[in-house]
């Protein structure tokens, strides 16, 4: 089953072109990689799909799930069953953990026509998912990502994403700022969600996440289009050949 | 009649039969200098943001102080568990001394007005904060009630809850007058409530000065919310000895009208000052903060946080001046006020003065006033969460570290299912107890 179809799209910001005429699909369970060097593109990508205001599409569409994405607001591709991981999560003083979470879930289930969780459902959930990520239960009772490290604040969107449990999941240069461990138990993570009618859209800029996390398919994105596509190993051949390899005016064509 | 033509025609209806005596003559000369200032207008410096022509036009009947029963006005503040704690009641004004009861390590009494007045009275310490730049210090002086004394010597377990409640048939003027003194050691809790029920203009004009002896360790909060019809000038001026700890928060929450004078004075060394407040105002409401701290000696911190969300066609002002004397060496003053604006017409003016003699101090400041971040709203957003909800969430937390300063839990928990309910969180604060639940 089809989740995500993107045709011939291009992005701009300020007026300077950053997406090119990007082509991808995505069916249900795949992960697939988006690997590039910084400044392709591959952010922006995330952020257009998630709907971050701020950006102009110039031309193409995306079809999730059957809708047309860009006819959504933010929040309605959320409740319709996607979720972007940040690369750099946000800070929210005085709204702890649960509260937000349980805020999200329950607006998602309206949204859907059904009944609010009580109270012990959503308790248990939430510890079940936390432990998932290896956060202990009281990051529930502190305030969305105030004083979190670097990698608290990464595991924190991984749990997020466990809570919410989307169709599609967009990872947003999770791997950064991560020391090894970390990685692992982020890996782990995503790894114990993944499932039949979930996929996932991964964006990294090392292939290192990758070890942890198999995709099924790797995608290179030079200059704001997709330029290789390939399996699993296309990620290692990168890793050994570095970025300047594309750079060297080889576009794909290998 | 305009406003200053009323409170004389109030003060000489209320005190002639005894205009020879020493303490009417006293307040008498207040007046006097009240009369010279008069209504601050635009053009006096404190009072340059904070229009007051309005006053003119309110009705003031004479000094009147009705029967209320004590135990409805309890109801109102039943957040405080009102029994627990030591409840000083103020009806129009006027201190319900009947209703008082007595409690270990506090003693309350009605100050003797010979007493008050006279060379080394209980006025005097304080009257270097009374001078033309708040008249109404002068007017205060001039009509009040009682003038109310509490002596705190023992360390209290309960709050010392001042309730100011203007009744509904009320319309006139409110000038209160309390001493607080706080001894050694002693560690206090004050809490000041206004509650008015009149649906016709009342111009509250409530003065509390607070001593702080030695090594003592005070907070009082101010709780100003949902006042229609009250136009309130809350004055507090605090003399710091040694090594004490005081906090002061003011919650201005959807008031009419609220001018806060906050003033305190580093009488010694070593002693630290907090003071926070929050106001939310939207259409027809006003808040004006006005805060002095007067380092005059060394070795001393303050620490200002002041934090509004204006809406609709409301309006703020906060002015904080920090003075800092020549020998008053290794001071820290810090002062932050930051402002949300949500409408276009929305205002606020920020002044921060500073005015330093020393040359080994630590002083900073600043002030905003912006809109939402953004970044932050499309996070919230972007895990389903519809925009009104996000923008909300996005203001309690705007507000939550100031909230979070009140150390009694039962007011801190009410102040901020207030702020909740004003922003349309309750269904997300306080209807399910999952952070109770969490804590198991």
């Amino acid at each position: 089953m089809e989740i995500l179809r993107i045709k011939n799209l291009r992005v701009g910001i300020d007026g300077k072109e950053i997406i090119k005429g990007l082509d991808l699909t995505i069916n249900a369970g795949e992960v697939h990689a988006i690997m590039g060097p910084n400044g392709t593109g591959k952010s922006t990508l995330a952020n257009v799909l998630a709907g971050k205001p701020g950006y102009e599409v110039i031309e193409g569409e995306i079809i999730f799930l059957g809708k047309d994405l860009l006819e959504l607001e933010p929040e309605e591709r959320a409740r319709e069953g996607l979720f972007l991981a940040f690369q750099y999560p946000v800070e929210i003083p005085g709204v702890t953990n649960s509260n937000f979470m349980k805020t999200a879930v329950n607006e998602i289930r309206k949204y859907r026509n059904l009944e609010p969780l009580d109270a012990f459902d959503f308790l248990r959930l939430m510890k079940e998912r936390a432990a998932l990520v290896g956060l202990d239960s009281s990051y529930l009772n502190r305030n969305v990502n105030e004083g979190f490290s670097g990698g608290e604040k990464k595991r924190n969107e991984i749990f997020q994403l466990a809570m919410l449990e989307p169709t599609l999941a967009i990872l947003d240069e999770t791997d950064s700022g991560l020391d090894i461990d970390a990685l692992k138990v982020v890996a782990n993570g995503v790894n114990a969600l993944r499932s039949d009618d979930r996929s996932f859209l991964v964006i990294t800029h090392y292939q290192r996440l990758l070890n942890y996390l198999t995709p099924d398919f790797v995608h290179v994105m030079y200059d704001g289009k997709i330029v290789l596509s390939g399996g699993k190993e296309l990620a290692f051949e990168l890793e050994a050949k570095g970025y300047d390899w594309l750079k060297n005016g080889n576009n794909g064509k290998n | 009649m305009n406003f200053v033509e009323k409170v004389n025609k109030i003060f000489f209806d209320t005190f002639h039969h005894f205009a020879e005596k020493f303490h009417i003559q006293k307040r008498k000369l207040y007046l006097e200098e009240f009369n010279k200032i008069g209504l601050p207008t635009l053009k006096h410096e404190e009072w340059k943001y904070t229009n007051l022509s309005f006053l003119n036009e309110i009705e003031i009947d004479s000094l009147d102080h009705t029967k209320v029963d004590i135990d409805s006005i309890y109801k109102k503040v039943d957040f405080l568990n009102g029994s627990e704690n030591i409840v000083i009641p103020f009806i129009n004004g006027k201190v319900a001394f009947n209703s008082v009861k007595f409690y270990d390590g506090v003693n309350i009494n009605r100050i003797d007005e010979e007493l008050l007045f006279s060379k080394n009275g209980t006025l005097e310490r304080f009257l270097h904060f009374y001078d033309s730049s708040n008249p109404f210090g002068y007017l205060n002086l001039a009509l009040f009630f009682d003038a109310l004394n509490l002596k705190i010597e023992e360390n209290l377990e309960k709050s010392v809850v001042l309730i100011y409640y203007y009744d509904s048939a009320y319309q006139g003027i409110s000038n209160s007058l309390t001493f607080i003194d706080v001894g050694e050691n002693t560690k206090a809790n004050i809490v000041v409530v206004f509650v008015n029920d009149s649906k016709k203009k009342i111009f509250a004009n409530e003065f509390i000065n607070v001593n702080l002896q030695r090594n003592s360790d005070v907070e009082i909060n101010f709780v100003q919310h949902d006042l229609d019809n009250l136009i309130l000038i809350n004055n507090l001026n605090v003399i710091a000895e040694s090594e004490i700890t005081f906090k002061a928060n003011t919650f201005s929450l959807t008031t009419e009208f609220v001018r806060n004078n906050l003033n305190l004075e580093f009488a010694a060394e070593h002693s630290s000052a907090f003071l926070n407040g929050i106001y939310l105002v939207n259409d027809g409401n006003f808040v004006d903060d006005h805060t002095l701290l007067m380092h005059n000696m060394p070795y001393c911190t303050s620490d200002e946080n002041f934090r509004g969300i204006l809406d609709g066609s409301g309006r703020a002002v906060f002015n904080g001046k920090i003075y800092v004397a020549r020998n008053a060496q290794k001071t820290n003053a810090y002062q932050s006020n930051k402002n949300l604006l949500l409408s276009n017409e929305a205002r606020v003016n920020t002044k921060p003065q500073l005015e330093i003699y020393a040359d080994d101090v630590k002083c900073t400041h600043g002030a905003t006033a912006g809109f939402l971040d953004q970044e932050m709203l499309f996070y919230i957003i972007s895990r389903g969460i519809g925009k009104d909800k996000a923008k909300s969430l996005l203001l309690n937390s705007f507000v939550s570290e100031n909230l979070e300063k009140v150390s009694q839990s039962e007011l801190r928990n009410y102040l901020k299912e207030v702020v909740a309910r004003k922003l349309h969180l309750e269904d997300i604060f306080f209807c399910s107890s999952i952070d109770e639940l969490t804590k198991v």
